[in-house]
């Protein structure tokens, strides 16, 4: 029987994750029997699944199991697409945060407690934060302090505080430490003033200095005994904490991107009609925009309950995207931030903990809109290494090409020599051609653009 | 009094080390080290803030009714005479 443990659950003793003939199940192992037991049978489990903050799971049979230490198998709700931490922008980081410590409250009042509370248990699914670790409970033990408040301080404090105060482009610490941003580094890098404020100064400033000292000392452990009150008190201190820190997307290039173009309202209506209709024309389950900036084009399949990502690589335009899939409950649409010239790669133990997007690859349909004279003449990406990566992350794709005499790619050239002299839409279609089908193409009525419907070759798998 | 004198106690200790671990310098740690203990420690010395935190919030009510009544005192004797002009009102 074809098994295959997943190489990013190997840390947690209490299970592991494994696919059997193409489906994920979780196995549970022995040693967590009883707190397993006591999340299914508090009432825990039922009421955190009905308030969508933990992953619903099915019974599987104990037969399924990946070893023989298992105790129970599950088969949990199947989940698209993983995101990380590190392409989340400001608002996915906090809410991230936010549904750990309702979820720690909610334990607290089942007897029981988070043990662990790594930003990568969160996924957003239907544009909520949904913690997809069902092993994460153990029971609350009377007196002792909480276990994972180094790894909540580590993965969404500290760098929740540095996007706030310093610059938002600093999520990105979170792909260089797989374990969180290290408090003395967070520390160093936060203002002084930020010694004033009660919620920093404790659980950042403090904790970075109290775990040097204590980093070749023995701590008077037999001391270190907290009260449910106290305890309840250090989680609603964190909470104020996350919901003290700010950001607001303003004066990126982005981010005010479709009121600063020169397409003017019926192009930008005709083109919305052709991405429309090729749409139609295929059909996708999944589609990610490259580019994507705000949404406007991505909700063209997200509406039509297309499970759609929108990738783009400025932190303002995710967050105003996200903002709106939030305040309008859009369950099909998921923003992420994403720099095309340097896409997520594969990251932790063996390259393996963390899937590279490649890795995440393929699917459905892919929009590349007003993208490609930024990859060939931005990043003087020639369109052969662009047609070749669309081929291994796509099966459709949907890609405009912009002239040297639009305006936008006269804008790219204005400040730099034209080394490009193979930027022409000849030499679009001959690099393309190697990869994809040329399905449908269409001239956007009012500019020089023309948007391609491509499909690629079957050979190329 | 007794109960505030333990009190004392207590957060004068956690106080201390809170105020020693204010000047100590950050250091980098390259170590392979517990990394839960110094977590574990402070989050003992910030619950017992947060706890002191709260049990003024919860006492409050108590100390600032203590106070307005030592100050209510003179106005309290003055209140029947104020009732009986009411009175006269009618």
């Amino acid at each position: 029987m074809a098994m295959r443990k997943l190489t990013s659950s190997f840390r947690d003793p209490s299970g592991l994750l494994f696919i059997r003939e193409g489906i994920l199940y979780r196995q549970i192992h022995t040693s967590y029997r009883e707190d397993f037991e006591m999340l299914m049978n508090s009432g825990l489990y039922r009421e955190l699944v009905g308030d969508r903050l933990l992953i619903a799971h099915e019974n599987a049979s104990l037969e399924h199991a990946f070893s023989k230490d298992a105790c129970a198998v599950i088969k949990p709700l199947f989940i698209p697409f993983i995101s990380y931490p590190y392409e989340w922008c400001f608002g996915q980081l906090q809410d991230a945060a936010r549904a750990i410590l309702a979820i720690q409250k909610r334990a607290l009042m089942h007897g029981m407690s988070l043990k662990d509370a790594s930003a990568y248990n969160i996924q957003f699914v239907g544009g909520k934060p949904l913690l997809i670790d069902t092993l994460s409970f153990e029971r609350y033990r009377e007196g002792f302090p909480w276990i994972a408040y180094r790894q909540f301080c580590q993965h969404f404090l500290a760098p929740l505080a540095l996007m706030s105060y310093i610059d938002v482009r600093l999520s990105s610490l979170l792909r260089l430490y797989v374990d969180g941003v290290p408090l003395d580094l967070a520390s160093k890098l936060l203002p002084t003033w930020t010694y004033g404020r009660f919620s920093l100064l404790s659980h950042i400033h403090l904790h970075a200095k109290s775990q040097n000292y204590f980093a070749d000392k023995d701590a008077p452990r037999r001391s270190l005994r907290m009260s449910r009150a106290s305890f309840l008190g250090i989680i609603e201190s964190l909470e104020r904490a996350v919901r003290n820190l700010t950001w607001n997307p303003a004066g990126t290039e982005w981010a005010d991107y479709y009121t600063d173009t020169n397409y003017s309202n019926e192009a930008l209506l005709g083109k919305v009609a052709i991405v429309d209709s090729f749409l139609s024309m295929i059909s996708p389950k999944t589609v990610w925009d490259f580019g994507g900036n705000d949404g406007r084009f991505s909700r063209r399949a997200s509406d039509r309950k297309i499970a759609t990502i929108c990738f783009d690589n400025d932190p303002a335009a995710i967050e105003k995207n996200y903002r709106t899939v939030r305040s309008k409950n859009e369950e099909f649409l998921l923003p992420l931030i994403l720099d095309m010239a340097n896409p997520s790669p594969a990251l932790g133990w063996g390259s393996e903990e963390r899937m590279s997007i490649i890795e995440r690859a393929p699917v459905d349909c892919a929009f590349a809109l007003a993208l490609v004279h930024h990859l060939a003449i931005g990043n003087n990406v020639p369109f052969s290494m662009i047609a070749q990566f669309f081929s291994r992350v796509t099966h459709y794709l949907i890609i405009e090409f912009v002239p040297k005499n639009d305006s936008q790619v006269k804008r790219l050239l204005r400040t730099r020599e034209d080394i490009f002299p193979a930027y022409t839409e000849k030499d679009f279609r001959d690099s393309f051609g190697e990869f994809f089908v040329i399905e449908q193409e269409r001239h956007i009525d009012g500019t020089e653009r023309v948007l391609y419907l491509m499909r690629k070759k079957p050979a190329l798998k | 009094m007794v109960v505030m004198r333990i009190y004392n106690k207590k957060y004068s200790k956690i106080f201390f080390v809170f105020t020693v671990l204010v000047f100590i310098e950050p250091l980098q740690t390259f170590a392979y080290i517990d990394p839960g203990t110094g977590s574990f420690f402070i989050q003992m010395i910030i619950a017992s803030a947060v706890g002191l935190s709260f049990t003024m919030r919860a006492s409050w009510g108590t100390i600032k009714r203590f106070f307005v009544r030592k100050s209510a005192q003179p106005a309290q004797l003055a209140q029947p005479e104020e009732t009986h002009g009411d009175e006269k009102t009618h």
